[in-house]
């Protein structure tokens, strides 16, 4: 997950690299930034996490997958004030658009300066040409936005066990993990370490610290629902 | 005694046509009975005995209480009347005089207006979605074309109530231009040229002559447009706000991001509900066509 | 009341197509003029011109002195009854007759007398509060009729009124038109196919061929006097034998007969009551290939050694029969060249 943005209306150097900066952007530039509803798709669905995280100290670990019952009511209510606070700043006055890829659209038409893309889907759209070469990608650096993995697991007991594990060697070559930047787009999950060069080079500004990640369990509804009833409506669009 | 043998044929043969009638009759018959009955029994039994604390089922309207005092559920639910109301107003409004052209026009210029018009149905709504965006959206096509003539740019629709009925408008336009045709096609030429010939003007004709004549068509054309407008989905979800939105992107929304089938079932039966009194009207009519003859 | 004229009109479709071709005719007041002819022959295209559903290519219509070419239908003196009925079947029996005097905003209760007039003008008093499909097709064309006859047009146009309706009925309604129509004196045009109608009905009538006048006469001329072959053949029945005329004699095959015109082509024309047969000794002029019994009358088809086919009528179908040699001796007949009349016999039939 990182924020695709347009180097021709914001240059690299200026790019926001902390959710501090991202929202003094956002509001010194007001329409230049939309995101998509959260359930709609997992670029809106991590940016509204990334807010969750920032106003309970930015700290991943107080999430886990059973706590919503203690915790999820003194969470959430000030992750909706802090987005409702930006909703008067998106496109339109708080539109929010129903998927990653109407997002991407947006970007591509020059309606928007910004939107948060998998890193996959933006890295794919560029090469393919839907997106400019001037698209600019980056990361937040404080704390990256929430991501999500691609596993491989290996039985312990499995029949073929030292098979899989050659398998895993393999996936882990520099030329895979280069492929996963090249080929999927996506980001090497266990180490830039494997990643040549050049390559690491390149994609510096979106590496972030750590990949974290927001635990499902009874916070996934919670969040899709209150997002809904609290930060979609209760904005003033006819201004 | 010598008719009995032929009046058994007769009969016979009788019978066993009676058996096919039958048997032709049961696949559909069935099909609604397996498919659409059975759900919509099983829906309202789903969302009237919930299960308590205790494990057991109990009878509760607790989830139609819910939705019926739920502001967000009832916006929704506005939302979804003034859609559909207004989409039907524009496409009778857009429709009726494609339809009448189409009718009374001859040559060349008419069968290409008919392909226009019949064009939307061969377009999935998500293509038309996507297109949407890219001539209506922020810096569309219009907006590119609004620019070239130095004119200022279009308030988007897109992502506001007004995306899904101009989508849903768009979508519905072969359907209704297609029964209102069929519905003005029983007027006959001599009974229109018969009112010219007694004095009527063009819109005394349309208005006392052709309108009662088609009364029903656009009855059937509205309630054609309401039943499918009203459960929509692709368009509302694309195009529409995310709140308030349509039941269609709700109902799917409840059910599978928010994974609560009761509330899903109840939004689901609450829109039946709605579709059932138009589908009553299309079928008040369809009786009273049949009566008529 | 009213005097129509048509003039050197014409109705084009394309280029190739000419549906009326330069057409003259006067109609006089309360006169019922049929335009009768084959389908294609451009009658209703006239009778749809003269009430405005058709624009002439060339040509002026006056209705009592005024050029009507440039007004819509609805602004024309002119009513219409339609081939099928037409009749509005949202609406009963009186709101049909009614509709079109609100249109011209009469009072409430004149509209209702004057309804009840012409319900009672065409036999169907008590008939205003049904609906229209309760009426059986002549009531039906009834109220049509009613419909136009109520708002008093100046033209009464009829466009084969009665093509839909059995024998019988059209038999009766071509009565009760004629009635009514010199009951009230309205100059009427009438549109037909069936030459029985337009003989039982019209002071005059007009042949129509591709567009064009073949003959205008009264009923009995046209039958007496037809002027073209196609008029001759088209009215009643008509052997129209082709042959040469060789000094002063037509012939044809075996038969012969005594032309006193120039020689050339000619058609020759016997009605079959006409033409008197007798029993030949040896070849004859024709062979008798069928009788027909009609027990008033008998018809019989005779055959001319080239296998053209004739009719012959006699008074005993039993007097003759297949086979027989036969003499032919016409008692009345005309002769055509060039599509008119070259010779008619003094006592024509």
């Amino acid at each position: 997950m990182l924020l695709a943005y347009d180097t021709t209306k914001l240059k690299p150097e200026d790019a926001p690299k902390t959710w501090d900066a991202l929202v003094a952007w956002i509001k010194a530039n007001p329409g230049q930034f939309i995101y998509n509803r959260p359930d709609k798709g997992g670029a809106g669905g991590n940016f509204v996490r990334r807010a969750i995280w920032e106003v309970n100290g930015r700290d991943p670990s107080k999430f886990t997958i059973d706590n919503y019952k203690e915790f999820g009511d003194k969470a959430l209510p000030p992750a909706w004030e802090l987005l409702k606070s930006l909703a008067p700043s998106m496109m339109d006055q708080g539109a929010y658009t129903s998927g990653n890829t109407q997002s991407i659209q947006l970007l591509s038409q020059g309606a928007v300066t910004m939107v948060p893309a998998w890193s996959d889907q933006a890295l794919q759209a560029i090469s393919t040409g839907v997106l400019p070469e001037t698209t600019g990608l980056v990361q937040l650096t404080d704390l990256a936005l929430a991501g999500g993995f691609t596993k491989i697991g290996v039985f312990t007991n499995g029949v073929n066990k030292d098979l899989a594990l050659k398998l895993c060697d393999f996936v882990l070559t520099e030329e895979i993990q280069s492929a996963v930047i090249t080929e999927l787009g996506g980001f090497p999950g266990v180490s830039w370490d494997y990643v040549s060069k050049e390559l690491h080079d390149k994609y510096k500004d979106v590496i972030p610290a750590s990949i974290p990640v927001f635990p499902s369990g009874d916070w996934e509804k919670n969040i899709n629902d209150g997002w809904y009833r609290n930060v979609a409506p209760n904005v003033d669009r006819s201004k | 005694m010598s008719l009995s043998p032929t009046s058994d044929i007769v009969g016979a043969s009788k019978k066993s046509g009676g058996l096919i009638g039958l048997l032709l009759v049961a696949v559909p018959v069935l099909l609604i009975g397996w498919m659409i009955i059975y759900p919509i029994i099983a829906a309202v039994i789903t969302t009237l005995w919930l299960r308590n604390d205790a494990g057991a089922y109990v009878f509760s309207t607790q989830t139609y209480r819910f939705f019926f005092t739920d502001g967000y559920s009832l916006a929704n639910l506005g939302l979804t009347l003034w859609t559909t109301v207004v989409c039907a107003i524009i496409l009778l409004v857009v429709c009726l005089p494609i339809a009448l052209y189409l009718r009374f026009a001859t040559g060349r210029l008419a069968v290409y207006v008919q392909g226009l018009a019949i064009f939307p149905l061969f377009v999935p709504s998500i293509i038309l979605s996507y297109a949407f965006i890219r001539v209506l959206g922020p810096n569309g096509m219009l907006d590119i074309l609004l620019n070239a003539a130095h004119l200022p740019k279009i308030r988007s629709p897109y992502l506001t109530p007004w995306g899904p009925v101009i989508g849903l408008v768009w979508d519905h336009i072969p359907l209704t231009v297609l029964i209102l045709m069929a519905g003005l096609g029983s007027v006959s030429d001599a009974s229109i040229e018969a009112a010219k010939d007694v004095g009527a003007g063009p819109v005394t004709r349309l208005w006392y002559i052709i309108l009662p004549r088609i009364s029903n068509s656009i009855l059937v054309a509205a309630s054609f447009a309401v039943l499918g407008i009203f459960s929509a989905f692709t368009l509302p979800y694309v195009l529409g706000p995310a709140a308030p939105e349509m039941m269609g992107p709700f109902m799917q929304r409840t059910f599978r991001d928010l994974y609560d089938p009761p509330n899903a079932i109840t939004q689901a039966v609450v829109s039946f509900g709605f579709c059932i009194v138009f589908g009553l009207f299309y079928v008040r009519s369809v009786v009273r066509n049949q009566r008529a003859r | 009341m009213a005097v129509l004229d048509i003039k050197g009109v014409s109705k084009f479709f394309g280029s190739a197509v000419r549906a009326v071709d330069d057409f003259d005719l006067t109609v006089g007041n309360g006169e019922l003029v049929c335009l009768l002819g084959p389908s294609g022959s451009g009658k209703s295209t006239l009778l749809r011109m003269i009430g405005g559903f058709e624009t002439p290519s060339a040509g002026s219509i006056t209705i009592d002195g005024d050029e009507v070419i440039h007004l819509p239908p609805e602004r024309r003196p002119t009513g219409m009854v339609f081939q099928s009925h037409a009749l509005w079947t949202h609406m009963n029996v009186f709101k049909n007759l009614a509709f079109g005097l609100k249109l011209r905003r009469l009072p409430a209760d004149e509209i209702r007398r004057k309804v009840e007039d012409v319900l009672k003008l065409v036999g169907l008093t008590g008939y205003g509060t049904r609906q229209t499909h309760q009426l059986s097709g002549g009531q039906q064309q009834r109220v049509a009729l009613a419909r136009s006859l109520v708002l008093e047009p100046k033209i009464l146009l009829l466009d084969e009124p009665f093509a839909s309706l059995d024998q019988h009925l059209r038999e009766r309604l071509r009565e009760e038109v004629r009635d009514i129509q010199q009951r009230m004196g309205i100059t009427t045009l009438f549109v037909t196919h069936g030459q029985d109608e337009a003989l039982s009905m019209a002071d005059r009538i007009v042949v129509m061929r591709d567009g064009r006048i073949e003959q205008v006469a009264a009923p009995d001329m046209l039958y007496r006097e037809p002027a073209t072959p196609f008029v001759a053949g088209f009215i009643g029945t008509m052997n129209l034998i082709e042959g040469e005329v060789k000094g002063g004699k037509f012939v044809r095959a075996s038969f012969s007969h005594p032309l006193p015109i120039a020689d050339g082509p000619a058609i020759f024309a016997v009605r079959p009551e006409a033409l008197a047969i007798a029993p030949a000794t040896g070849e004859g002029a024709a062979r008798i290939h069928r009788v027909t019994d009609y027990g008033t009358h008998g018809l019989v088809d005779l055959e001319l050694p080239d296998g053209t086919r004739h009719k012959a009528m006699v008074s005993e179908a039993r007097d003759w029969k297949a086979g027989q040699p036969v003499t032919l001796a016409p008692r009345a007949f005309a002769a055509y060249r060039d599509n008119a009349v070259a010779y008619r016999s003094s006592t024509a039939s």
